[in-house]
Order: C-alpha cells, then structure tokens, then sequence
C-alpha cells in the first residue's frame, strides 16, 4: 500500500499555549509543522516560503491583524486548505477558507477538522463524520448522500 | 449691537415672554440659567425656530457665545451635526419619533458629541405651540465608556475561549507524556493552577499585566510557601510594569522553572537555593530586559533528551511570544537559565 504523503501545516496562532498544542497535536498525528507564525506578515512569508498543504489559522493574531487577511493575500494558492480555529467563527465566509473549528476543541477534533479540508482540497467533496464545532464554510461539489437530508427521504 | 436690530417682531415677543418669566418666577430661570443641563427656548412661531434663550450649559456643551447662538435658527444650528440626527431633530419636533432622539452633534471647534435631545412644546392658552423648550444630556462619556466595555467583553470572550484551549491542551499533554494516572492528575493540576494564578495577576491590574517582581513572587508562591523555602529564593529586581502578553508568557516559563527546581534541581534538596534577579539595559536595538535564573547548591541536572513542555514553554515559547533569546542551561553547579527579550514595558510607565 502506497504511503501517504506527509502534510505540511502552517499554524497561525498568537496565544503561545494554544500554538504550542496545536504543533505538538499535529506531530503526534504525523502532520509535519512547517511554522508558527504570530503576525499575519509572518504567516504569509512562511506559507510563500514553505508552500504549505494546510494552514490552521486563529482569527485574532498579534498586533491586530486578522486571520482572514492570510486568506486574502495567499488567495492565488489554490491548493491551500485553510482551517479556521478560533474564538468566535462569525462574520467568517466561503470567501475566507474552507472550514471553521470553534475554540475550544480537542486535538482529535482538529485532527479531524485537518483530514476533512486536505479531502476537500484533493476531491472537492467531504466525508463525515464531522468533528464536534466544526464548520464547512464551503460548499462540497457533490455532498455525500448522507450530508442530502432529501436524498435520504427519497432513499426511504 | 447689530444683532438686537435684526431681531423680527416675533422674536422680541418670544423674549418678553422669557422675561416675564424672569419677572414672575425669579427662581426657576435662576435656575435654569445656572443647572449643569444644557436649555434653550426657542420660538415656535418665528420662521427657523429662533433661539431666544440659552442657559450657560448649552454655550460650555457646544462651545458658542451666547451672541453666536441668541436669535439664530436652531434647525440651522443643528444641521452641522450629522445627516440622521438633523432627520432624528426633524421627526422629533413634528413629534412622530416615540422616543427621544441621541443625536451626534459638532461643537463651534468641530470635536464631536453625543447628546440625548428632550424636545417640550411650551402653548399658550388657546393651545398653540409658541415656543420650544429643548434640552440636553451630554452622552459622550456615556457612549465612551460603552465602547470601552464592549472591548473588555470581546477581550474577555477572547481570553475564556483561549483559557479553555490550553486547558484541554494541557490535559492533551498530560496524556501523551504519562501513563501513570496520579502523575497525569499532578501534571493537570499544577499548570492549571499556573494558569489560574497568571489570570489573577491579570485581573489584579484590570488586565493591563503585572509588575515583573509581583509575577516572579506569584509565579514562586506555591514553592516557596512549602517546607520552608522562602529564604532560599532571593529575587532582585524593580517592579516593572509588564504588558499581558509578557505577564503570561514570563509567568508560565517562570512556574515551569521553579516546578524543574522542585522536581530535579536546587529546590530538590535542603540546601540549594535559587537567585533570580533582572536588570534593563539599552542597546542600539532598544531597552532590553535581561533575566538571570540562577540554581546553587543543588544536585547535578542532566538535561532532558525528551524536549518537555516545560523546557519548550520557556525556550521556545519565550523566544516566540516575546521575540527574545533564551539560554538554558544545565552546568554542574545548577541550572541557569538566561532570557534576554524586548522590554516588555506598558505604554504609559516610564
């Protein structure tokens, strides 16, 4: 059987504690943890620099800035999977990422998260189950059957 | 005085009016003159709605002379305010807003206010409105302290969510690197604890961070209260006030030293003793804090091949939060520890 392929993540992150759960979650789980960045600048220098596979990313970074606007500015790198993980997932939208988890969330949850936006990136479709406070903030091209509550009265 | 000769008929009515007032009750236009609520009367009848009074609070809430603003239409004067609060006046006087209008008006220097606007119609006997009685309540401190408050909340909001993360992380933690369960339990309650007493410094201060001497004592409570090592801590440094980044940052990596002390180092053993002492210095790069952790007189610490949370909490985790440089080190005479980082000082403290 062929070996998955190693992913990359950038994590974009200003709380020390929550950036440092998040790096050593993603090892544990053999994600490789391409860098930690605190600023949007920082974030968007590694992800040009480390070409990342995922990026998981909190809303509120240091010195103001705002999660979305790595979104914003790496939006040429369409192979990018972009999971929020943060506070508070309003005013989030399709135009700004792929999913969303909502603090607090366990390290299986963001595992989970992660595995769901690499398959939305490779296939353009998800499979559940959904972790806990997770959030599709894009549309699949074809949802599962069982995420089509009116497949499913047809079916039966 | 050019101003009294333009002054219709009208308006030298409405005056006699308010100067009947002034004849028949002395006190209450006293009173009026003299109460810290901005009034105005203004004549109903007049074409514009003439002021005909304005007591002293009005002229200190908008920065006219009495002479800018006697005879002058009111609407007109209210027009420099913004768009919706003149619309909010309009609908207030023809008295179809159900409640009374905020408005965000301009002082004569063009600084901005907010004023809750009370609108009266004053009739004669027949029933006809002949004058206005308007007055004020300034706002802005109101509306400041509001928008203060909702930052503290979202702040808040900002800080439990994050609380609950490293609080599931360090229970993440615990379990990854222990498998016995007191251990585990040990490990949990300690750096929530940790955790907790970073807050209370936090909290003690409205959340605008601790001083450095406050943080190293809190952070080294829980050590120095038990068997009798307070005298073998000596701490030395100025009580610097610290941003909350640096409150948290250097509360966590001074806990995950003093716990190491306890468990492996100069805190181990009856006779080590610890020094930590900090100093500012100034550099081309700007004012640095350096901090010296010092363990005497203690076992030989091997350094851990496994990099810990604690060792990455404040070499990693220091140097990431702080943008600063951290040596620790494990030489026979004790563990050093060296953080050399930004001076983390509020703004407002020299």
């Amino acid at each position: 059987m062929e070996e998955r392929r190693v992913l990359k993540v950038l994590i974009a992150e200003d709380d020390l504690m929550v950036a440092d759960m998040i790096k050593s979650a993603l090892i544990h789980f053999g994600f490789e943890v391409c860098g930690i960045a605190r600023t949007v600048q920082e974030a968007v220098a590694i992800a040009r620099h480390k070409n990342p596979d995922l990026a998981v990313i909190d809303v509120r970074l240091a010195d103001g800035g705002l999660g979305t606007e790595i979104a914003a500015e790496l939006s040429d790198l369409t192979n990018l999977g972009i999971l929020y993980a943060t506070g508070n997932k309003q005013n989030l939208t399709a135009a700004d990422g792929h999913a969303c988890l909502v603090k607090p969330y366990s390290e299986v949850d963001l595992i989970r998260g992660l595995e769901i936006v690499a398959e939305f990136i490779a296939t353009g479709t998800v499979s559940p189950l959904f972790p806990r406070r997770f959030y599709l903030l894009k549309t699949p091209v074809t949802a599962p059957r069982s995420l089509q509550p009116d497949k499913l009265a047809e079916a039966s | 005085m050019t101003l009294l000769k333009e002054k219709s008929d009208e308006q030298k009515d409405a005056e006699a009016v308010v100067d009947d007032f002034r004849q028949d009750r002395g006190p209450f236009v006293v009173a009026a003159e003299t109460t810290r609520m901005p009034m105005v009367f203004t004549d109903a009848k007049a074409p514009g709605n003439p002021i005909i009074f304005a007591n002293d609070a009005f002229l200190a809430l908008t920065g006219y002379r009495r002479d800018e603003v006697l005879a002058q239409s009111f609407n007109a004067l209210m027009e420099r305010g913004h768009p919706e609060s003149v619309e909010a006046i309009k609908a207030a006087f023809e008295g179809v807003s159900a409640s009374d209008p905020v408005i965000h008006y301009c002082r004569k220097d063009a600084s901005t206010f907010w004023v809750s606007v009370f609108i009266n119609h004053v009739r004669s006997q027949s029933g006809e409105v002949v004058q206005h009685f308007i007055s004020f309540i300034d706002l802005t401190q109101h509306r400041e302290e509001q928008a203060h408050a909702l930052m503290l909340i979202e702040e808040l909001n900002h800080r439990v969510k994050n609380t609950l993360q490293a609080a599931l992380s360090i229970v993440a933690e615990a379990f990854r690197h222990g498998s016995d369960p007191a251990a585990i339990r040990a490990s949990i309650e300690s750096r929530v604890y940790a955790l907790a007493r970073s807050h209370d410094l936090l909290m003690s201060d409205n959340w605008e961070g601790a001083g450095l001497h406050d943080l190293v004592e809190t952070a080294l409570e829980p050590f120095t209260d038990a068997d009798g090592r307070a005298g073998r801590i000596e701490i030395t440094g100025a009580n610097t006030p610290l941003t909350p980044r640096a409150t948290l940052a250097l509360g966590v990596a001074f806990h995950e030293l003093a716990m190491n002390a306890v468990k492996f180092g100069a805190l181990s053993t009856a006779l080590g003793s610890v020094q930590i002492a900090w100093a500012s210095k100034a550099t081309p790069e700007g004012e640095r804090l350096l901090i010296d952790w010092r363990e005497k007189d203690g076992p030989a610490v091997m350094p851990r091949t496994r990099k810990g949370f604690g060792s990455r909490a404040i070499e990693q985790g220091l140097a990431y939060e702080m943008g600063g440089k951290v040596h620790l080190e494990f030489p026979s005479t004790g563990v050093a520890c060296t953080i050399d980082i930004p001076m983390p000082r509020r703004a407002g403290h020299e």
